[in-house]
This record gives structure tokens, C-alpha cells and sequence, in this order.
């Protein structure tokens, strides 16, 4: 028997919002695979694993379920680092630094691994530090040259530093805070700045919209305490300028509003908190629960963009993305819905637990006054 | 000239050996859970301690501090560790402060009342501690915090704040869930409540807090472990005389005695395996360790990596670690000892246990 008081709490936290965030993470938890990783997106060189298993366990580690699942996909990683210290796409393809990013930022929450897994994870991430502190994908030791059979020259896009990169690879070494790393921290986060388009967002390469290098990047510099609340607002007001009205985000694949795009957009209004990035919040979180499957999971969209290797700025493409293809210049729906799903389960719970589960309605009340955080230096 | 093992070697086979002896210590005394009870009773009481920060913590700390200390906002670089160990730490003072009521026969409502009380000192002494050992820039003022609530002791007139300036930070939290605690205090007080000796245990609890981040240098090995078990096992007394505050006169003393003995035990595994665990990070941070003051006599300062080398292998080519871990388990295995009786009555004791050996094994998997 519980005390009784302990039930009742728990009977006052099972809103909407908590029953959308449990349903997701139990449709995450059926499609773990026996090894314990998660697989999605459908390449020529397989299905992502070890990144896909990475971004999963660390969306999960924000909800408080699962806990044992994700135990199992965190040993699974810890097990399937490599020689360099990296992880990769999946265990055929060479290790790279979004890879090893998203396999640090699930291994920091536990349980705990051998110290040298995540020494060795964030050498391997330095290495791919280039000297304006911003981060590639691959370095050439990496030889994904090879592993794609072309020249070193051919393969040099995929070797320049992107936002999307530098934003997770950030976030992850700011919160693994290891000894050594904050030089290479705050040069990161020093470029991340420098970054920032005019609008107040950051672009991605590897992605299809802006939601998920700007939370990325946001979110790091807010953990760093060198975003001031007026650039947040900024980031925020053009984040609330191109919501749709039904609360979605879009992209410009997705353009009846996308659920991986608008997880990330309401992430990153849930970083700041005043009273309007509040109420665009209600809104997306009340279109995620809307598009919420049967089965628990997320319709999935075109979020990923494999560029050809020696594209370096996607602006610059002049042939056109073949969608759903395998190969290089396509654009990519994750077909198994991880991906997805884990963005959306990660968005809606750290909203349930800031929140206390409510219903995106209540979340305007709750949400107000707004969120002071301490004085930026 | 002969090679010497990388620092990088040394840390892991440190780790590793004290994980290694500490799984089989505590698999010979009998306290691993089978892993699929574990594994329910974590999912349980991270469920429990979700419930708890979205209700108990928030009705404490009112919407702008909770909805602070829930963002990616709070704690800065520490935020997502943070946030992990929230639910968890929220739920270990509610179960212990549950479980101590049981055994000293509290009524169902004085017993929510002393484990809700529990769970609120519980994750206000825990985030002062983060902040006090790993936020310079806060440090101070979270130690006069601390030292505002000193006239807490004597919870403060209605309406009358603390001095500590008002607004939304790591520090302001940790104030409003003291300022909660107290104010549930006179609530719980039998006509006997010990109240002296509650209060002490909080203000051991405080000057433990304070002088573990002081000069420490003059101190003797046996000051320095004073220092190290009085910052952990004063926290866990406060929550025993806390449940012990609201019993009775005619109380029992078998189940005093029983009480006791629980919270004894629980108080030293917690400082030992805390150390244990933390020793890596301790000796990089120049944190104070009790399992580096037991095998090197001292408390050295951080970031010296030959330092730091030699202590490693003072670690591995001595017994000190063994005997802290033999030390850590047979004081884990002296608190469930009592909750292990098997009439019907007694399986609250049982589920008390079981809820004990699941944390324990916790402090092992998600400690650096």
C-alpha cells in the first residue's frame, strides 16, 4: 500500500498531456529491438541504430518512463563505441561527430559507464572542432570517403562544420561537463552566437527546417547562461511569427505542419516562457496531441536531408531533392516514425513535467508570470 | 625507464574494481534486488517521484519557481543531471519518511504529513548541495541562504520573509522549499517531540554543508571524515527526528530502537557510497572524499593530475577501498535488516525494504 497521500498525487498528475507523453513512450518501447537499439531512416548504407538509439534514449530520459528500456539502449551504445571513441550512423558506417553527440547526451544520464567511454567520446567530438569552434560531421581520419568510395575532395560538404552539428555536439560536451572540454565549449558556444541568421534562428544542414539547430543552439547557450532574455525573445518572436495558426510548424516539405518540426519549435519556446511564447506553446502542444496515432506514436515527415558529399551550403544545390530515395541529394522521411516520435515524446514531457501534466489549455495559467532566469554576464 | 599507465587507465580500473566489489559485497549480503524487482520498483518510484514534483514541489515553490527549476533554464551545465535525479531525490525523502512512520506506528495522516516533510527537506538539502559543491558563482549565497533559515529554526511570523533578495534562481528555490519545510514543522509536533534534537541535526546539517567547501587544510584525517559523514549522515538524522517529532508519547521503544537502527545504517551507506561513487569526480574537483582521506590521510586540492595519479594507485595497491566497500554494504545491510520480518503485518516493512535496496543499487548506476 502507498501512502495515501502519494496516490492521490498521482492520480492528480494523469493528465492529457501525461497520458500523450505515457502512450508515446510505450509505442518507443515496442519498437526497441532485441540488442536494445532503436533503428529508422532507410539508407543505402541500412538503417540509422547507433544515432537513432542516441537521440531516442536522451528524448526518453526527459519523460521518466521507460527507464529500463532505456537502460538497455544505453548499455547497448556504451557497448558499440568504437576504436576512435565515436559512434556512427549505424555499425557499417564510420563513426561521426552528430553520431557521438547524440550517444554522449543519452550516456550522461545514466546508468553510469566507464569512465574512459566518455573521455574517449569527447576527444573524438575535439577532434572535429574546427578553429572558429564550430563542428564538422566527419573528419577526414574519419574516412567516410572511402566508406561512399569517392575522391577526398568529392566528400568535402560532408566534412565542413554545419549549425545542426555544432548545436548538438555543444550541448552535449556543455552537459557532460568533462575536465579539459571548456576551452572547446566556449568556443563553440562563442560560434554558436556568431551563428544566429537575422531572424534570430539557426539553419540546418543535415535538416530539412530550423526548429532543431535553433533549440540546439538555444538551449546551449541558455545551459551556459550567455543568451540574454532580449536575444531569446527575438529567437522566440520569429519562432511565433512563422507558427501556423493551428499551432504547427511547417517546413518547406511539410507544409500542413510537421510533428518533428514542431517539436523542436515548442522546445525551444519552453526555454523562455513569457506569456506569448506560453500561448504559442498551448497551441503546439494541443496539435502534437492532435496528431497523436492510435498506436501512440507520430505521423512522420521529410525531415532529413542527405545532401550530395561535396555540397557544403544546401543553398547551393541546383538539382532538385528526390524525396524517400536512396542515395545522396534526397530528402528522407524517418519511415519507422522513431525519430519522430521520440522528438515529439521529448517535447511534450519536459512540457508535462514543467507543466505538472496538464492539458495545453491549463499551460497558459501555469506558465505565467514569466520565467526569469538569473542575470547573463 | 619504465612506462607509466595512462591517468585514463587508472581511473577505469579504479571504477571498475569498486563496482566490481561493490555488486559482489552486496550480492553475498543478500541486497541486490532480482533485476526484474528492481526494474518495477524503479519505474514505480520514478512514477511516484513525477507525481511528487508536479504536485508537492510545486505546491511548495508556487508556479514561477517551480516552473523555473523544471526548465532547461535551472542549474545551467548540471541542468539535465538535474533533472534526472529530481524525481528520484523527491521520492527517497517521501519513502523514508513513509517507511519511518510505519515502523513508529503514525497514524495515515501524520504519516503523509512527516513523509511529504521528508521529501521536501530531502530535495532542498540535495540542491543546496549541488550548488554549494559545484557553483562557485553561487556558492556564497546559497550558503547565506543556509544561514537565513538558521532563524527558520523558529519558523518565521506569517508574511515575514528571510533577507535573501526574492527572485527566480537556484538559491530562491532552495529557500522556498526551507521556508515550506518549516512551516509544515509545527504541524507535525507531538506533545513529546524531541524538538532540540531535531533542531540540531539541521543545524549539523547546515555547518556540515558550509565547512565542506571551507579551508580544510589544518584538519586532521579524523576532522576531515567528521566533516565528510556529517554532511551526509546529518540530512538523514534531520529526516528520522523529523518523523520522530510527530510520534506520541506512549510510542514504543522497540520501535524507537528499530527506527534507530535503520536510520543509522541508511546515514553511513549513504555517506560511504556516495564516496565511493564520487571518488573519481571528488579527486578531479578537489572535493572533499572520505575514501580518499581513509587512504591517503589527507584531503588534496584538484587538478593536479600526478596527484591524482599517485592517489589512484594508492587505491588499487592498497585495501582501503575493499574495506570502505565492506563498510558501505554491512551499513546498508544493518538498515534492512529490521524490514525483513514476514508476518502479514509487516509488509510495509517489506516494501519499505525492497524500495531501500532499489535506491542503494541506484546510487551505483547513476552516480559519476
Amino acid at each position: 500500500m502507498r501512502g495515501a497521500g502519494l496516490s492521490t498525487r498521482l492520480k492528480a498528475t494523469e493528465g492529457r498531456g501525461a497520458k500523450a507523453v505515457t502512450d508515446g513512450a510505450r509505442w518507443l518501447v515496442r519498437q526497441q529491438a532485441n540488442d536494445g537499439t532503436w533503428r529508422d531512416f532507410e539508407t543505402l548504407a541500412g538503417a540509422g541504430s547507433e544515432w537513432v538509439t542516441g537521440f531516442t534514449c536522451s528524448a526518453l530520459s526527459e519523460v521518466g518512463q521507460a527507464e529500463a528500456q532505456r537502460s538497455r539502449g544505453v548499455a547497448a551504445l556504451a557497448q558499440l563505441q568504437r576504436r576512435d571513441g565515436g559512434w556512427g550512423f549505424n555499425d557499417r558506417v564510420p563513426s561521426d561527430a552528430d553520431s557521438t553527440a547524440w550517444a554522449l547526451q543519452a550516456l550522461i544520464h545514466g546508468p553510469v559507464c566507464r569512465p574512459s567511454v566518455l573521455t574517449r567520446a569527447a576527444r573524438y567530438l575535439r577532434a572535429h572542432q574546427s578553429p572558429d569552434g564550430s563542428f564538422a560531421t566527419y573528419h577526414q581520419s574519419d574516412r567516410i570517403h572511402d566508406f561512399i568510395d569517392v575522391d577526398v575532395d568529392a566528400a568535402a560538404g560532408w566534412r565542413s562544420s554545419h549549425e545542426c552539428v555544432t548545436g548538438a555536439v555543444v550541448k552535449a560536451l556543455l552537459l557532460a561537463n568533462f575536465p579539459g572540454t571548456a576551452t572547446s565549449v566556449d568556443l563553440g558556444l562563442r560560434r554558436l552566437l556568431q551563428l544566429r541568421d537575422q531572424e534570430g534562428l539557426w539553419r540546418s544542414y543535415w535538416w530539412t527546417g530550423t526548429t532543431y539547430t535553433t533549440y540546439l543552439a538555444s538551449s546551449s547557450l541558455v545551459h551556459a547562461r550567455v543568451l540574454t532574455d532580449a536575444s531569446l525573445e527575438v529567437t522566440c518572436d520569429e519562432l511565433r511569427r512563422r507558427q501556423r495558426q493551428d499551432g504547427a510548424w511547417q517546413t518547406d516539405v511539410a507544409q500542413n505542419g510537421d510533428a518533428f518540426e514542431t517539436a523542436f519549435g515548442l522546445l525551444t519556446l519552453l526555454l523562455c516562457g513569457c506569456r506569448s511564447c506560453a500561448r504559442s506553446a498551448s497551441k503546439a502542444a494541443s496539435w502534437l496531441m492532435n496528431q497523436q496515432l492510435p498506436d501512440g506514436g507520430w505521423p512522420s515527415g521529410h525531415i532529413l536531408r542527405i545532401p550530395p558529399p561535396n555540397l557544403d551550403k544546401v543553398e547551393e544545390m541546383t538539382i532538385s531533392w528526390r524525396l524517400d530515395d536512396l542515395g545522396t541529394a534526397v530528402l528522407l522521411s524517418d519511415q519507422h516514425r522513431v525519430f519522430t516520435t521520440a522528438s515529439v515524446v521529448r517535447a511534450l514531457g519536459k512540457l508535462s513535467s514543467m507543466m505538472r501534466g496538464s492539458v495545453p489549455d491549463e499551460v497558459s495559467v501555469d506558465m505565467d508570470p514569466r520565467l526569469r532566469r538569473p542575470p547573463v554576464s | 625507464m619504465q612506462r607509466r599507465s595512462p591517468l585514463s587507465l587508472l581511473i577505469d580500473e579504479v571504477w571498475l574494481r569498486s563496482r566490481r566489489l561493490l555488486t559482489e559485497h552486496m550480492q553475498a549480503a543478500r541486497l541486490l534486488l532480482p533485476l526484474e524487482v528492481h526494474e518495477r520498483t524503479l519505474e514505480e518510484q520514478l512514477s511516484a517521484g513525477h507525481a511528487l514534483r508536479s504536485t508537492l514541489l510545486f505546491d511548495c515553490l508556487g508556479s514561477e519557481q517551480y516552473t523555473y527549476l523544471t526548465s532547461e533554464a535551472s542549474f545551467g551545465q548540471l541542468n539535465a543531471r538535474v533533472q534526472k535525479m529530481l524525481p528520484l531525490t523527491l521520492v527517497f525523502g517521501y519513502e523514508v519518511g513513509w517507511g519511518l512512520s510505519h515502523i513508529l506506528k503514525l497514524c495515515p495522516g501524520k504519516a503523509t504529513a512527516v513523509a511529504e516533510a521528508c521529501s521536501i527537506f530531502n530535495t532542498g538539502v540535495s540542491l543546496a548541495d549541488v550548488v554549494i559543491d559545484t557553483d562557485p558563482d553561487q556558492r556564497e549565497r546559497m550558503i547565506d541562504v543556509l544561514n537565513e533559515h538558521r532563524s527558520g529554526l523558529n519558523p518565521p511570523a506569517s508574511g515575514q520573509e528571510p533577507n535573501i533578495q526574492r527572485q527566480t534562481s537556484e538559491t530562491s528555490v532552495v529557500s522556498g522549499l526551507a521556508a515550506a519545510f518549516f512551516e509544515r514543522l509545527p504541524q507535525l509536533r507531538g506533545e513529546s517531540a524531541p524538538e532540540t534534537t531535531l533542531m540540531s541535526w539541521i543545524e549539523r546539517a547546515r555547518e556540515a554543508e558550509a565547512q565542506s567547501v571551507s579551508d580544510l587544510r589544518e584538519l586532521t584525517p579524523t576532522e576531515l571524515l567528521e566533516v565528510s559523514r556529517t554532511k551526509s549522515v546529518a540530512p538523514v538524522q534531520v529526516l528520522y527526528h523529523v518523523a520522530r517529532s510527530a510520534i506520541d508519547p506512549a510510542a514504543d521503544n522497540d520501535d524507537l530502537q528499530t527506527a534507530e537502527q535503520v536510520v543509522t545504517g541508511l546515514a553511513e551507506a549513504m555517506w560511504l557510497f556516495d564516496d565511493l561513487c564520487d571518488v573519481l569526480d571528488d579527486l578531479r574537483r578537489g572535493a572533499l572524499n572520505a575514501l580518499t582521506v581513509r587512504t591517503v590521510g589527507s584531503h588534496p586540492p584538484g587538478g593536479d593530475p600526478e596527484k591524482a595519479r599517485s592517489i589512484l594507485q594508492c587505491l588499487l595497491s592498497t585495501d582501503s577501498l575493499e574495506l570502505m566497500i565492506r563498510d558501505a554494504v554491512a551499513a546498508l545491510a544493518s538498515a534492512v535488516e529490521p524490514l525483513t520480518a514476514t508476518s502479514a503485518a509487516a509488509q510495509e516493512l517489506r516494501r519499505f525494504n525492497r524500495i531501500v535496496r532499489t535506491h542503494a543499487w541506484c546510487w551505483l548506476e547513476y552516480t559519476a
